[in-house]
């Protein structure tokens, strides 16, 4: 017979699991406040409600943000899938696919990751977690290898401009959101501090989100939320006002998300030559001769090889294999897996330097 | 615009892109919201603004106070309040004050005013700061000065954060090491363009002097350039090699220097002491230097702790009332322990 006493917090434990995989529920005595409203609460009860709302969302996402060290950099970035996909800002990971990045998890705990592609114009950028979840991780999923991921939403909604027929206007602006991130740097015993705020602006010219949520220096690449829990935005840069914090859609992210995850770096021109011309015919990137001496002939590549992965990244047509090219840089060493008949071949080449006439031009980092 | 990164050698560089100018835009919000939610606080500020007060020192706005006694002791954040002190309640009433004892770590000063049935504080668990919830800091009025939310509950401060300095002081530029065998601190970098590097002062250079007095390792030469600001000139007395020599040195700003400085900036002026406290609680409410020292309370009127810094242009920390609490009884049971006779 158990005693009374030791059930208590066994029951309490049981509700805590439960609402952690339950989706967002309000107290059904209560009025909740709607994620999608545009307005100040205008009593103290809609304030109470949108307190709850913010807390039940800040409980849901807090797993899925974590803090980036990059080299002598901090940033932050969300977790957007089971596997490990991470999304951040271009400017806290640079544009050299496949750097080491510690990702830093609320809790702490360090674990690996490596950087995949960015978009240094619109500030976009991605990461893999190659670690598994710690063994003391304990959320849904944890001990089948899963990490928390946060669902992806679009915060600006467009509706028809009743003053301008044909022309869409923007319609929610007003909207409250939370900003998670990691201010000043990961900070020991510190989970991701929230901040409330509301959606100002959306700025068509450089297709940035402006938010009064105020960030600040290892904010970048964090995540913004909209009040149903999904990430909506990735904190990029902000201005001299309080009130001016600008991040980057997700939709530009969803955009170009397969290019992203193959370590792409969008915008950039290549300045590396592989020293082979591929058979257009082919889908696969498949080696139709080499240039005498010149990089590819170096390593062993043959004709008729068919490029499988570039630099550990699997490349599967033409055009995966030249995306990737951008993100590095003359002379430096990169592993190619070929098929090569029944065989796969892993081979080294150090890359060349492309001579263009017109000289290209580095984005800022 | 995007900043340059500046690589100091032992702080992480955070990313974040500053960008200073307005672009075109489709629609915005004027009103941010934040600034019609004051009004909704009224009753949550109600009881505890009749506690807090305004503290002047030599005539100016210093800081505010939250009552802790019916008999006059107010906590304050004692590194902004020096010289004459005088404290002014809510209804108007204008009292000397005496400075009673100082708590370094935690920034507290007890002060005493000549008054009895005041209304003092009472303060929450700590545990009742939980993230998400909205919070207002207090003043006199019956709105509060500024409101927002918990950002990250109580926590204990660790490396740089943890560190007791004047944050606003004025910037060398150096970084500090022990010379092995004499008394003084050594340079063993000097920042390119900062204010030593621009004096003259070179890695390997021995400070055993600052304006006249003498230092003897690291903390005492941070002890002496405390109260200096940005634009201050010092001399500060160097051994190289077998010379000795003065260097006059006109200090900057460390905000020049120090990317995350420069950013924590942008957007409002910042207590100078704004780490190194015990415990804090972060929210992210915007209020001046000059209006910490007051009570931060949640939408239930509870009093969480007493704002103690504007911290960073996305955090303000209030101690926790537990600890403040502790503060105040330590101090006054050592005051009475003193006390020989009255």
């Amino acid at each position: 017979m158990i005693a009374a006493r030791t059930l208590r917090p066994l029951a309490a434990a049981a509700l805590l699991l439960a609402g952690f995989a339950a989706p967002l529920r309000a107290d059904p005595t209560k009025p909740a406040w709607d994620a999608a409203r545009t307005t100040s609460p205008e009593t103290v009860e809609e304030l109470k409600a949108l307190q709850e709302r913010v807390k039940q969302v800040v409980d849901k996402v807090t797993p899925t943000t974590v803090g980036l060290l990059v080299g002598m950099g901090a940033g932050s970035g969300v977790i957007v899938s089971e596997d490990g996909l991470v999304l951040t800002a271009a400017h806290v990971i640079g544009s050299k696919p496949g750097t080491d990045v510690r990702v830093i998890l609320p809790d702490g705990t360090p674990v690996r990751g490596k950087t995949l592609g960015v978009n240094p114009k619109i500030d976009s950028g991605m990461l893999r977690i190659t670690d598994k979840p710690p063994k003391s991780a304990s959320w849904p999923g944890a001990s089948e290898g899963k990490w928390p991921a946060a669902e992806i939403g679009t915060l600006p909604r467009f509706e028809p401009d009743p003053n301008d027929t044909g022309k869409k206007r923007l319609a929610n602006v007003g909207q409250w959101v939370v900003a998670l991130g990691h201010p000043g740097g990961p900070k020991r015993e510190r989970r991701p501090p929230v901040r409330v705020g509301r959606f100002t602006q959306y700025n068509k010219s450089d297709s940035t989100l402006r938010t009064d949520c105020t960030l600040v220096g290892g904010d970048s690449g964090g995540p913004l939320f909209d009040l149903t829990g999904k990430v909506v935005g990735i904190h990029s840069r902000i201005g001299l006002f309080l009130e001016f914090n600008m991040h980057v859609p997700t939709e530009a992210f969803r955009d170009e998300w397969d290019k992203l995850a193959i370590g792409k770096v969008i915008g950039k021109p290549a300045t590396v030559e592989l020293g082979l011309t591929l058979d257009d015919e082919a889908e696969a990137p498949t080696v139709k001769a080499v240039a005498e001496g010149g990089p590819a002939a170096t390593a062993g590549l043959k004709p008729g090889d068919v490029i499988t992965k570039f630099h550990g990244e699997r490349v599967h047509t033409a055009d995966d294999l030249m995306q990737m090219l951008p993100g590095f840089s003359p002379n430096e060493s990169v592993t190619i897996e070929v098929q090569r008949g029944d065989e796969v071949v892993t081979l080294k080449m150090k890359l060349g330097e492309r001579k263009s006439r017109k000289k290209s031009r580095n984005p800022d980092e | 615009m995007t900043l340059r990164l500046a690589r100091l050698p032992l702080i992480a560089t955070c990313a974040l892109l500053a960008w200073a100018g307005p672009a075109s835009a489709q629609s915005s919000l004027s009103d941010t919201g934040k600034k019609k939610l004051p009004r909704l606080f009224a009753e949550a500020v109600s009881a505890a603004a009749d506690s807090t007060v305004r503290v002047q020192a030599d005539g100016k706005d210093a800081s505010l106070g939250t009552i802790v006694s019916p008999d006059g002791y107010i906590l304050t954040k004692g590194s902004e309040v020096r010289g004459a002190i005088a404290v002014v309640l809510r209804d108007g009433s204008a009292y000397d004050a005496e400075q009673v004892g100082y708590d370094r770590t935690s920034d507290l000063a007890l002060l005493k005013i000549d008054a009895d049935r005041l209304k003092p504080v009472t303060f929450a668990a700590s545990k009742s700061a939980e993230v998400g919830n909205w919070v207002a800091a207090v003043g006199t009025g019956s709105e509060p000065i500024a409101v927002g939310v918990i950002s990250a509950g109580a926590r204990k401060l660790y490396g740089e954060q943890a560190f007791i300095e004047n944050g606003n002081k004025g910037y060398l530029g150096i970084n500090l090491g022990d010379p092995d065998d004499q008394e003084g601190v050594l340079i063993t970098r000097v920042e390119p363009g900062a204010a030593a590097a621009k004096a003259g002062l070179k890695a390997r250079d021995i400070i055993f002097q600052v304006a006249g007095k003498a230092v003897k390792n690291r903390d005492g030469l941070i002890e002496l350039m405390e109260k200096y600001k940005p634009s201050d000139s010092v001399t500060v007395r160097v051994r190289r090699g077998d010379e000795e020599m003065d260097v006059l040195v006109k200090l900057g700003s460390k905000s020049d220097f120090d990317r995350g400085s420069f950013q924590n900036a942008m957007g409002g002026a910042l207590s100078g002491r704004r780490t190194g406290f015990p415990m804090v609680i972060q929210h992210d409410t915007v209020i001046r230097p000059t209006d910490c020292g007051g009570p931060l309370v949640d939408l239930e009127g509870r009093v969480l702790g007493v704002n103690i810094a504007r911290a960073g242009r996305v955090e303000t920390w209030a101690l926790p009332g537990d600890v403040a609490m502790k503060v105040y009884k330590d101090i006054r049971a050592a005051k009475s322990s003193s006390t020989v006779s009255k």
